[in-house]
């Protein structure tokens, strides 16, 4: 019988080493403390905010496609981009967003598709759990204890291989960052993704081949769930949510059926768009959510344009500056 | 049903256990041996209900004519119908189609490939020994469902009275204890390694299959991580057979002694599902003539076993390199053996480095979906699409800007980080390191084992109940 108990005090030990080892010692700092850098400097930039706002929620398509300085500007509105990362939970970053949002406040939502088909169990291992259970457990015991346990038990071999590549990185280059978050604007929009970077992504581009999840998947998703619990939240607390196209390549056409579902999911707040997010490889950064710059802006217009009537605003004209940008979208 | 999923590990296994054991304190041996059998057809049926009625024929024909196997056509009758089954479902869909048939339609029944082999040994047994053995001891040799699905192939006179004894063996929680101890280690060896390494294999060969141009480094990358994959998968789940059985009071053979640590080709085979390997020497090697007949018959022998050995995986030409290209290495081994002087033998390092480059380089076949990608592989992996590193890498150190070319994504490498390429070999090394340096589960010290437990223990309970999904064994599908 020793040996049996042996075995299980073993196991015991092991799942302290395990827990204590993620939520105390490894960490990620390049792959993930981007993540949580870019979502403080946005919360950041929401707070410094008084009165009414736009906030623009979604993946990196957000944060790319999306210029919240244009927006803004022509919403005569202050706007935060909130986009970072399709990867992180809605449920996380509704969480921490929900104090930065105020009765008058507008959410535009044109999240990726992938996040409403994202199933709980994909997102409860998603990046946010390691950040969630080495920086923030509190929030993340707020979350609930499926959520709790899934983060302890997010860690895997590559993921703390990972962390000791990325922490000696750092060790020997603190200036390492990530690019992608390197760049950004005072509104939270991602900035300096211009054409001309765009030239050695080319063949990369051309080998993306991402299909739109299916219209039942859409509608049945955690990720809707989600959504219509955060509609529900904000409506009672007086903060209107539009919900949007995020951006894709123009040469997967959209099924027929995902305008009304996706509308629908939104309670019939939704932006319309004429292109519905589709654009041309050739107005892509290095995926399909991150258009150029130049596109960012000229997407930014349109958006601005549509949303202004919803939001009872008048749009007025993006300034020259945006408009020379814009023009040199392919 | 799969061992690494917590249904086999915290329901079907206690279940069985607790009834085999039960029965057997009760003194009903063979109703224990009864309820194993059920249960074994139980797991059998989780996995495709359809398949069951074939086995249970082929358990009640092959125990009927064994009793008749001495005398007369009935063993070659039986050897044929046996391996004619196999043929049917394994390559008759390529058989039709070559005569312009069309498809049949034919899906692989689950583990026909082994408990075919398994009847092969047992009915050679009976043709031996004139001795059929008790019906319930014989049906869980076949069925006993830790190695029904992809082995270990036993030796039927040596586990049937295992079988025949197991019941009325008590059960000793030290036994208990070491059987458990080996399954966890085949789990950390399956769940963490095996499917760790697999998405860094798929990418690699996926891009190759897909005709991208894989540059060295990717190639390298995926051919490094499937070598571990399939040793951690297929060593892994024998592992499990291995703990599985001695919870039932049954050894299983050794299927996997360090093959990677092979000095020679010859003795990687000695080391690389040896059962299998065994099995093929036995009824296939040695019919065939063996070493009996001269140098050259001894040469096309071992080519034709090592070729038929490939052709057992599938019906595809890639398996047929794969096992034309180690019957080669068999050759020429032997060959050199023979003809090379003393001061040319090589050192222990540079034989085994260059054994394990053969066996790596024809793992490429064995992996790629077809010839084309095997193709576009191996021009990866000789370099003809040149070295290719991360802008962000070489801004990081600008000296390998000299050797490489820089690109923004090293695209079969699967995302965009900026420390993609280093963590995939850290973990490489990692793996390398254990295959290499590290005693296999069985040569481990009673400390050793401990060691292995509590690195793994809980990294292998997060893949259990976390993963996204539960990953078949490799050889589920041969």
């Amino acid at each position: 019988m020793r040996k049996l108990f042996a075995l299980l005090a073993l196991l015991l030990v092991s799942l302290g080493l395990y827990a204590a080892a993620f939520a105390l010692v490894l960490d990620r700092p390049l792959d993930l403390g981007p993540l949580r850098l870019a979502i403080a400097a946005k919360r950041a930039a929401a707070a410094r905010i008084e009165g009414p706002k736009l906030v623009i929620f979604a993946g990196s398509n957000a944060l790319f496609s999306h210029s919240c300085a244009v927006i803004g500007s022509m919403l005569n509105l202050p706007c935060v981009n909130a986009g970072v990362a399709m990867g992180l939970g809605l449920d996380f970053q509704f969480a921490l967003w929900k104090s930065r949002l105020h009765a008058g406040d507008s959410v535009y939502m044109p999240l990726e598709l992938q996040q409403y088909t994202a199933t709980a169990a994909a997102v409860r291992q998603g990046p946010d759990a390691a950040i969630l259970w080495r920086h923030d457990r509190a929030l993340l015991l707020a979350l609930g204890p499926a959520r709790t346990l899934a983060a302890v038990f997010s860690g895997t071999a590559e993921s703390g291989i990972a962390s000791l590549v990325e922490m000696a990185a750092v060790e020997l280059r603190p200036n390492l960052a990530h690019p992608a978050f390197a760049a950004m604007n005072a509104a939270g929009d991602g900035i300096g993704h211009d054409l001309a970077r765009a030239e050695a992504n080319r063949a990369f581009l051309a080998s993306l081949h991402r299909t739109d999840p299916p219209i039942a998947a859409i509608r049945s998703g955690y990720g809707a769930r989600e959504v219509e619990r955060f509609r529900v939240w904000a409506k009672a607390a007086g903060i209107r949510v539009i919900g949007g196209w995020p951006t894709e390549f123009s040469d997967r056409p959209p099924d027929p059926a995902l305008a009304p579902t996706l509308a629908a999911l939104y309670g019939g707040d939704f932006l319309a768009l004429p292109n519905q997010g589709r654009y041309p490889r050739a107005d892509f950064f290095d995926s399909q959510d991150h258009l150029v710059s130049e596109c960012q802006a000229l997407h930014s217009i349109a958006v601005a344009r549509v949303l202004a009537p919803l939001l009872g605003r008048v749009a007025r004209p993006p300034g020259q500056e945006t408009i020379s940008l814009a023009s040199r979208c392919p | 049903m799969l061992f690494g999923t917590p249904l086999f590990l915290f329901a079907f296994l206690p279940l069985v256990w607790a009834g085999f054991r039960l029965a057997g304190r009760l003194g009903a041996d063979r109703l224990a041996l009864l309820f194993l059998l059920g249960m074994s057809f139980v797991f059998y049926a989780y996995g495709n209900i359809r398949d069951v009625p074939l086995l249970l024929v082929s358990i009640l024909a092959n125990y009927l004519v064994a009793g008749h196997v001495r005398a007369g056509p009935w063993f070659g009758l039986a050897i044929m119908g046996n391996l004619g089954l196999l043929a049917v479902f394994k390559y008759g869909n390529l058989i039709a189609g070559s005569l312009g048939l069309g498809r049949l339609g034919l899906t692989l029944p689950l583990g026909i490939s082994f408990f075919t082999f398994q009847q092969i040994m047992y009915l050679s047994s009976c043709r031996e020994t004139g001795r059929r053995g008790g019906f319930l001891a014989y049906a869980n040799c076949i069925a006993f469902f830790a190695h029904l699905i992809a082995g270990p192939l036993v030796r039927p006179a040596e586990i049937m009275p295992q079988f025949a004894a197991a019941p009325s063996r008590p059960a000793q929680a030290e036994a208990i204890a070491a059987a458990l101890t080996v399954i966890l280690l085949g789990l950390a060896k399956k769940l963490v390694l095996a499917n760790g390494f697999a998405p860094l294999a798929d990418r690699g060969f996926d891009a190759a299959a897909g005709g991208a141009p894989v540059t060295l480094l990717e190639a390298w990358v995926a051919l490094l991580a499937f070598a571990l994959q399939i040793y951690f998968d297929f060593s892994g789940y024998s592992d499990i057979a291995i703990g599985l059985a001695r919870l039932f009071g049954i050894r299983f053979p050794l299927n996997f002694n360090s093959p990677y640590k092979a000095l020679t080709i010859q003795d990687f085979w000695r080391r690389w599902n040896i059962t299998l390997s065994a099995f093929l020497r036995d009824f296939l090697y040695i019919p065939l003539g063996g070493n009996r007949h001269g140098e050259g018959r001894r040469r096309l022998n071992l080519m034709v076993t090592m070729l038929l050995g490939g052709l057992w995986h599938g019906a595809d030409w890639r398996f047929l390199l794969w096992g034309g290209l180690h019957g080669l290495y068999l050759i020429l081994h032997e060959v050199w053996s023979r003809a090379a002087p003393r001061w040319a033998r090589l050192s222990r390092p540079f034989a085994q480095a260059l054994t394990l480059l053969a066996v790596l380089l024809a793992w490429v076949p064995f992996r790629a979906p077809d010839l084309a990608a095997s193709g576009a592989m191996l021009r990866g992996l000789f370099g003809l699409n040149g070295l290719a590193l991360p802008t962000q890498l070489i801004a990081l150190w600008p000296p390998l800007g000299a050797i490489a070319h820089p690109v923004p994504v090293l695209a079969a490498l699967g995302d965009a980080r900026t420390l993609s390429l280093p963590e995939a070999l850290a973990f490489l090394a990692l793996g390398w390191a254990i295959v290499l340096a590290l005693p296999h589960v069985h040569e481990l010290s009673e400390r050793g084992r401990a060691l292995g437990i509590l690195a793994s223990g809980a990294l292998s309970l997060q893949a259990l109940f976390f993963a996204s999904a539960a990953t078949p064994f490799l050889y589920f599908r041969f």
